[in-house]
């Protein structure tokens, strides 16, 4: 039978009362603006294939295969929809019924592979396996957690869309805010996972004229904190930032394994600018528990002040 | 209707703004009603002038295009009964202009209500016709469905908020409507008809919108009954004398059940309870009016509890009537929530026996209701649940909702107090309004002479709601 995997959330996919209190949480969503994209649209489509009223095409899959599995969604649904759950149990069966998985799924770029098995080491959700000499990916429980994109020598591990919330766009998105001329006082990035922290007024945009003060410094998400590569926070550094602060879950909530590897990421950095003398504290790294907005600001004023003290990098002869 | 241009509507909107895939279209011939029926194209108009370009282009063509905002309507509203454009709106988001000193804000339709209230805030004032959906909602979808919410007792319904607005017609006019003045009596009142048009009128693209200071003082407590029918006296006791509460919401038994079962939020079990709260920039006002309401729920059995100005104490308090529409969504594991017979109003002297009616006519037709709701405006809220699987549901909810309307429309009571018409209730709407439903066709046939516009909803609905559209349940069994 179709969707047999499916057929037992009918239930849930009923429940779901589509408030779309999801939307703003799902960076998916936050990215293309696009309601099929949101958790809500999922469900939906879901719906629409087990009841045979849409078909497994490429365009359905690709959002079936779509999802960083931050689960924010099932964290404020007014339902108590598990929605990866059923997300994946629905990519199962669309693998049973011999679709090509697309969407958000790690895959290896070039066959240029070490076989040096980081990845498959790595990868906290078994989804990368050595079969028959070379590293192939399961689809069905890949999360796109993006743990492997800085552990491959060869850099040769990809998510097959990032949503923004791939390293390329945080660089850039950083890049911009740090150079921008219109903004003198943009000192520091702080990078949050989008499980700890997600910022607000998310969905509407206020006129320019009626801005706040220059910001000193962006929030940008990443969907987990340890797919965070080095190079992006060296970057920020590179450019002018006096600061970036690095936001995780605690390592017992990450899904991912990821606060550990960001941990490790940040010390790693921490020691190369002390060797090269400027003050490790300029980058720092926090723990932040789901859903605490005022320890997240509150933290982020704390590294500021602290940031301020230390004034702008390479000028002060900043000794750690 | 021709067939559409998808390359026109591309070079209009740009080409990333377009979706025609049957993905795109099965999804975006949802909202949180039971209905569901797919468009032709989902396209995101940008600016002003797109919106205008895409409706000469549909006006010429005879294609239907569907305003959608978030899609959270309950009625069915944003469901492309016959096809056509989908416009969705969220893209134009933009807060255009704060102004202090003439109290109004302009915005575009796309805001969402809680984003603008976030950017009111750090003014010291707030937009108050607030929806419970007001993390999703949009100003254009809450301006069309005349949204209200747990304060409209005081600060009223949107259309007290709304003061000017821009509207593109059927034939691609862009016309301005109202003034950014407090008071006008210039002519007809033509933006107030735009609230609560569901999108059968013209195209929102504009809107000025009053706020108001943002209390310092708020305190909230919980009356408890042991009778429904006291409760339901002693809001008209407590409306009749004027009291201005900020908050007065009813939470029947059935409601406490829903809330303690799926949450165990501890709420006392009792018949009824009534949640007040009033609000104000000076504390002895705002006691005033509480101590005015508790003594006057106290001579109708009523005991207050837990009154408190701590704002952690007040969330807790709420809590209960917050998640109450989530509970109701895990009631039980085979029956689900269905948005139906969701949002009647009827006179305060008349909310008790409406709240028992409810229940009488559910149990005579085989679903679970329950009745909640603002009763401070006469709002009642309630929900269907069952299992949407079995054919006998339907029919139960049938004949249990054309009862409720019968009920209400008997009692002096209106058909929606703040979830709109569209497609769910539009025969209660017909039988309510049967002799002003000339007027609003010729209306409608003065601003829309090609019927383009939202076709198929309010007055031009099916009568059978169970069979206007697809639902979105199987009814297999
Ligand atoms: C969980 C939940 C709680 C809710 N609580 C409340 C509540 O407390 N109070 C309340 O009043 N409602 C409530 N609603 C109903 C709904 O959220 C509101 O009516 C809301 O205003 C709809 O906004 P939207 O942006 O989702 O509009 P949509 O559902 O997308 O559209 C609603 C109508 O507006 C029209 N429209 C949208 N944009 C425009 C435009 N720019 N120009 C012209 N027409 C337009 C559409 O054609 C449609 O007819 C609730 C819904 C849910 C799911
Ligand atoms: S929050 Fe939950 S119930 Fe609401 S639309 Fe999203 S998945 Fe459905």
């Amino acid at each position: 039978m179709e969707f047999e995997r499916l057929k037992k959330w009918e239930y849930k996919l009923n429940a779901c009362i589509r408030c779309g209190y999801c939307y703003e949480f799902c960076p998916v969503y936050r990215s293309t603006r696009w309601e099929t994209d949101s958790p809500r649209g999922k469900l939906i489509l879901l719906s629409g294939l087990l009841h045979g009223e849409i078909e497994a095409s490429d365009e359905t899959t690709d959002k079936v295969f779509s999802c960083l599995y931050c689960k924010q969604c099932e964290g404020v649904c007014s339902s108590g929809i598990p929605f990866t759950e059923i997300l994946s149990d629905a990519r199962a069966d669309l693998v049973d019924l011999g679709i090509d998985p697309t969407g958000t799924i790690s895959y290896n770029e070039s066959s240029h592979c070490a076989m040096c098995l980081s990845c498959v080491r790595a990868c906290p959700h078994e989804a990368r396996v050595l079969d028959e000499n070379r590293v192939v990916i399961d689809p069905t429980a890949c999360q796109s957690c993006g743990i492997c994109l800085d552990v491959c020598p060869s850099i040769n591990t990809r998510l097959g869309k990032e949503f923004d919330a791939g390293p390329e766009m945080l660089q850039k998105q950083a890049v911009e805010f740090l150079s921008a001329a219109e903004k003198p006082a943009a000192k520091a990035i702080v990078f949050a996972c989008n499980w700890s922290n997600v910022p607000g007024l998310v969905t509407s945009q206020i006129d320019s004229s009626m801005q706040q003060p220059d910001p000193e410094y962006k929030v940008l998400v990443t969907a987990c904190a340890g797919r965070l590569p080095a190079r992006v926070i060296l970057s920020a550094l590179e450019h002018n930032a006096w600061g970036v602060l690095v936001n995780g879950c605690p390592e017992d909530e990450c899904e991912h394994h990821g606060s550990r590897e960001a941990a490790k990421r940040v010390a790693a950095v921490q020691k190369l600018l002390g060797e090269v003398g400027v003050n490790p504290r300029r980058v720092q790294y926090m723990e932040l528990s789901r859903g605490d907005p005022q320890t997240f600001e509150r933290k982020v004023n704390e590294f500021m002040d602290e940031i301020r003290k230390l004034g702008p990098p390479f000028q002060h002869g900043d000794q750690p | 209707m021709s067939k559409l241009d998808i390359e026109r509507l591309k070079a209009i909107v740009g080409p990333n703004n377009v979706k025609h895939d049957p993905a795109d279209l099965y999804v975006y011939g949802s909202d949180s009603s039971v209905h569901r029926a797919a468009p032709d194209a989902v396209v995101r108009p940008g600016e002003t002038s797109e919106v205008q370009a895409l409706l000469r282009y549909a006006n010429e063509n005879l294609i239907p295009i569907i305003p959608r905002g978030s899609g959270s309507g309950m009625c069915g509203q944003v469901v492309p009964i016959h096809g056509g454009i989908v416009l969705d709106m969220k893209r134009m988001n933009r807060i255009l202009e704060i102004n202090l000193a003439d109290v109004y804000c302009r915005v575009e339709p796309g805001v969402i209500d809680d984003d603008l209230n976030k950017a009111l805030k750090p003014h010291g004032v707030f937009y108050p016709a607030t929806p419970a959906s007001s993390r999703i909602a949009t100003i254009g979808g809450e301006i069309a469905n005349n949204a209200s919410g747990v304060r409209s007792v005081k600060y009223g319904a949107t259309r007290e908020s709304v003061l000017a607005m821009k509207v593109v017609l059927a034939n691609g006019d862009l016309i301005t409507l109202g003034a950014r003045t407090r008071v006008e009596a210039t002519g007809y009142q033509l933006e107030r008809l735009f609230v609560g048009s569901e999108g059968t009128l013209g195209v929102i693209v504009e809107a000025t919108l009053s706020f108001v200071p943002i209390p310092t003082f708020r305190a909230m407590g919980m009356v408890l009954f042991d009778s429904l029918d006291d409760a339901g006296d002693a809001i008209g006791a407590v409306m009749g004398k004027g009291v201005a509460l900020s908050m007065l919401e009813l939470v029947d038994s059935v409601a406490i059940k829903a809330v303690n079962n799926a949450m165990d939020l501890g709420l006392p079990d009792v018949e009824a309870i009534l949640l007040i709260e009033a609000d104000g920039m000076v504390k002895e006002a705002v006691d005033h009016e509480l101590e005015a309401a508790r003594v006057l729920c106290e001579k109708h059995g009523g005991t207050l509890t837990q009154l408190s100005y701590d704002p952690k104490e007040r969330a807790k308090i709420f809590l209960g009537r917050k998640k109450l529409f989530p509970a109701l969504s895990m009631y039980s594991d085979s029956m689900v929530s269905t948005a139906l017979a969701d949002d009647m109003a009827v006179p305060y002297s008349k909310m008790a026996e409406t709240a028992s009616k409810i229940h009488e006519i559910a149990e005579r037709n085989g679903v679970v209701m329950t009745a909640y709701g603002h009763c401070g405006s006469g709002c009642m809220h309630t929900k269907i649940l069952m299992d949407t699987s079995k054919k006998k549901s339907w029919e139960g909810a049938r004949q249990a909702v054309k009862e409720i309307y019968e009920y209400v429309h008997s009692v002096g009571g209106t058909t929606s107090a703040e979830h709109g018409i569209g497609l769910s209730k539009a025969s209660a709407f017909k039988r309510e309004k049967a002799d002003s439903i000339p007027i609003m066709k010729a209306v409608k046939a003065a601003f829309d002479p090609n019927n383009i516009l939202n076709p198929g909803k309010l007055f031009d609905a099916p009568d059978d709601w169970v069979t206007a559209t697809d639902l979105r349940y199987v009814a297999s069994k």
